[in-house]
């Protein structure tokens, strides 16, 4: 007997499902976010899974250092995988003061319900549930306080993998080979833990993306003692994003381009996917930037298997760090209201011959100017 | 925040001190000193430029006991020792020669007197390796050094800001550069535009005019760029002709008194005209609210209008 109930085909070329991921509105691939969800929304929803992200840093590092912190409390909060790699700090040093999310104990009490309510809509009992088994706030894009450090606890949770690169590993094999050694490491980080791209589209695979972080990339901390360091760079920039198609790895480097040439930075942005400036305000002192922190370039984005990418309503962007938020908004002129403008000869006058009433004759002495 | 700086108040790991041909920095270098010693540090002192006896003599110190001096001033390149090694090398020893001399667990803090030579010899990363690793060292609590931007490119001091903590550059009150040295200018003085990166991120960024006295105390008030000042290079206003005065003109601009005041009493055309429609609103309305309503012809007065049976 053939089943009258309606049951759903599986969806066609096995959709992966992932957490922490969504599926992007303009090209279908799968999406990471980065931890702020202006930030998401000015990248097209995020940053597409296997590419390489360039956060150009600002000069004196701290809004870069918060941003690369947001990416990892991201990974912890979606559960997925964080790869560090810094010769500058201590890897441990930025996992133990990532921010903590918002929010984060509610939904736990109400995932159980839903069990019991499949009564009436029972058509939908197979279908896969949205919210993953983690931590039950598995929705995209999360907010976070960074005034209180996420519990050591949740970091734990997740596959961490770190690699500080010291004096013993450069002086060994010959200063160039930090690269390298970095990209060794990481393909076996990858191979040892499956985070290759599934070769059969098996819909039981648990699949999981790795967050890989590579904070103060390109300082001179990482740079060998040739002056053609560049070249290091960018070959390594190369391989990286090899690595990175063939793997389910979200990738953030940050680079201080402000210490390289116009023509190598340029170089360093063909290598990348996605390319977002920052520049921060020291003693600004222009009024019309005075609630904001900084300006947010975006030099490139994202342009994987479609022709055409997503392009923002504007490309004047600033940023405003918040405790509980980090706001990016389109930047627009103030409204123009000039209050030198005023009638000569008609201020005495008027309050001679009658005295203002509450409809009419207020208004002649305001100062706007349309 | 120099201030701040020195007393130790703010701590910053790696201080960098940026003068160039006008300024000198070395006397704020030795001030650094001096407060570090005071506080009870042991001092590494890495002499390049100027004879290490020089230097200690003009900290004016009671007892030299806490001074570690490393002369890298008179035999730079190693001619007489026979090694023959080049300078930069030398350098690189600098965390292994702080480590070695460490009596007991006082805090040690390092002077280096002027990174130029070793950054004319050495590649300027791997010198900005050798300090961040300084920086890190366990026991060393602070590193002031010594950076002449004039004789190195733009991207060394870039790469040195990088890494450092507090970049403290010195620049002339007056902008435009001393051609002639007749003339003294009447404001003239250094000040210190420190920029400070403190551990959990946050910048600060302050200008400062700084003094530093025979004893290598510093004093620093805050300095605004006072802009009529700059553009004139410190020159008094009142020593240059006022270009806009009145004085040569034929005909009067000002008005008097009574001229004033005839002005503010004439009305304006369209103030007569608004004048009149006010006046008339404020006789029909005296206080309430009225509508006068004259039907059309073509209105329909229904008598049985329903919209009187609804309750609001």
């Amino acid at each position: 007997m053939k089943k009258v109930t309606f049951t759903k085909r599986p969806a066609k070329g096995g959709a992966v499902q992932v957490h922490g991921t969504v599926v992007s509105l303009h090209n279908g691939l799968l999406l990471v976010s980065t931890g702020i969800p202006s930030l998401d929304s000015v990248l097209g929803g995020g940053v597409p899974l296997g590419s390489v992200f360039l956060l150009e840093e600002d000069v004196h590092t701290r809004f870069s250092t918060l941003l690369t912190k947001y990416f990892l409390a991201e990974g912890v909060t979606s559960g997925h995988g964080l790869y560090v790699a810094s010769a500058n700090v201590n890897p441990n040093v930025l996992l133990n003061a990532l921010p903590k999310p918002t929010s984060m104990s509610s939904t736990r009490s109400s995932q159980q319900k839903n069990d019991n309510d499949m009564k009436i809509a029972f058509m939908y009992k197979d279908l896969p549930k949205n919210q993953s088994s983690l931590s039950g706030v598995s929705r995209y894009g999360h907010y976070y306080d960074i005034s209180c450090n996420m519990d050591k606890s949740e970091v734990e949770k997740c596959d961490l993998k770190s690699l500080r690169l010291t004096d013993e590993i450069s002086y060994g094999e010959g200063k160039n080979d930090m690269f390298r050694y970095t990209l060794k490491h990481l393909k076996q980080c990858i191979n040892n833990s499956r985070y290759e791209m599934p070769q059969k589209n098996s819909g039981d695979q648990q699949l999981n993306v790795l967050r890989v972080v590579l904070p103060h990339f390109a300082s001179p901390l990482w740079c060998g003692d040739k002056p053609d360091n560049i070249h290091n760079i960018v070959r390594f920039l190369h391989c990286l994003r090899a690595v990175a198609r063939n793997s389910m790895i979200a990738c953030l480097v940050t680079i201080p381009t402000h210490l390289y040439h116009e023509n190598e930075v340029a170089m360093i942005r063909q290598l990348v996917d996605t390319s977002v400036e920052l520049e921060a305000f020291v003693g600004e002192k222009n009024p019309v930037f005075k609630q904001y922190h900084g300006l947010l370039k975006i030099h490139k984005l994202p342009r994987l298997n479609s022709l055409v990418n997503f392009v923002p309503d504007s490309f004047d962007l600033a940023f405003e760090l918040k405790r509980t938020k980090f706001i990016i908004e389109y930047m627009h002129l103030p409204p123009d209201i000039s209050e030198t403008a005023s009638r000569q000869g008609m201020d005495e006058t008027n309050d001679k011959l009658h005295p203002r009433s509450a409809c009419g004759g207020v208004s002649l002495n305001k100062k706007l100017d349309f | 925040m120099l201030e701040k700086l020195l007393s130790g108040e703010e701590t910053s790991r790696l201080v960098l001190i940026c003068d160039d041909q006008f300024t000198n920095g070395s006397t704020l270098l030795r001030a650094f000193a001096r407060s570090l010693i005071k506080r009870g540090c042991q001092l590494h002192l890495f002499c390049f430029e100027q004879h290490p006896t020089n230097f200690v003599n003009h900290l004016n110190l009671h007892n030299d006991s806490n001074v570690h001096v490393h002369d890298f001033y008179s035999d730079p390149i190693g001619w007489n020792d026979g090694d023959g090694c080049l300078l930069g090398s030398r350098l690189f020893d600098i965390n292994s020669k702080v480590n070695q001399e460490q009596a007991g667990g006082s805090n040690t803090a390092v002077v280096i007197d002027s990174l130029s030579i070793t950054l004319q010899t050495c590649e300027s990363t791997s010198v900005c390796q050798q300090l961040h690793k300084l920086s890190h060292n366990q026991r060393v609590i602070q590193t002031v050094m010594l950076h002449h931007t004039h004789l190195h490119v733009d991207d060394v001091t870039k790469r040195l800001s990088h890494i450092s903590d507090s970049v403290l550059k010195l620049n002339l009150t007056s902008s435009l550069p001393k051609i002639t040295f007749s003339k003294k200018s009447v404001h003239d003085g250094t000040i210190c535009v420190t920029v400070h990166r403190k551990l959990n991120g946050k910048v600060f960024l302050s200008e400062e005019k700084v003094e530093i006295l025979s004893d290598s105390s510093v004093e620093a008030c805050p300095w605004q760029q006072d802009p009529l000042s700059a553009q004139t290079g410190g020159i008094s206003l009142n020593e240059e002709p006022d270009v806009t005065s009145e004085a040569n003109l034929t005909f009067n601009l000002n008005l008097s008194v009574r001229e004033k005041k005839e002005r503010s009493k004439l009305v304006m055309p369209y103030i007569k005209a608004s004048e009149e429609e006010k006046v008339e609103i404020h006789r029909s309305t005296g206080g309430g609210g009225k509508i006068f309503y004259e039907p059309d012809d073509v209105d329909d007065f229904d008598d049985e209008d329903p919209d009187e049976d609804l309750e609001f």
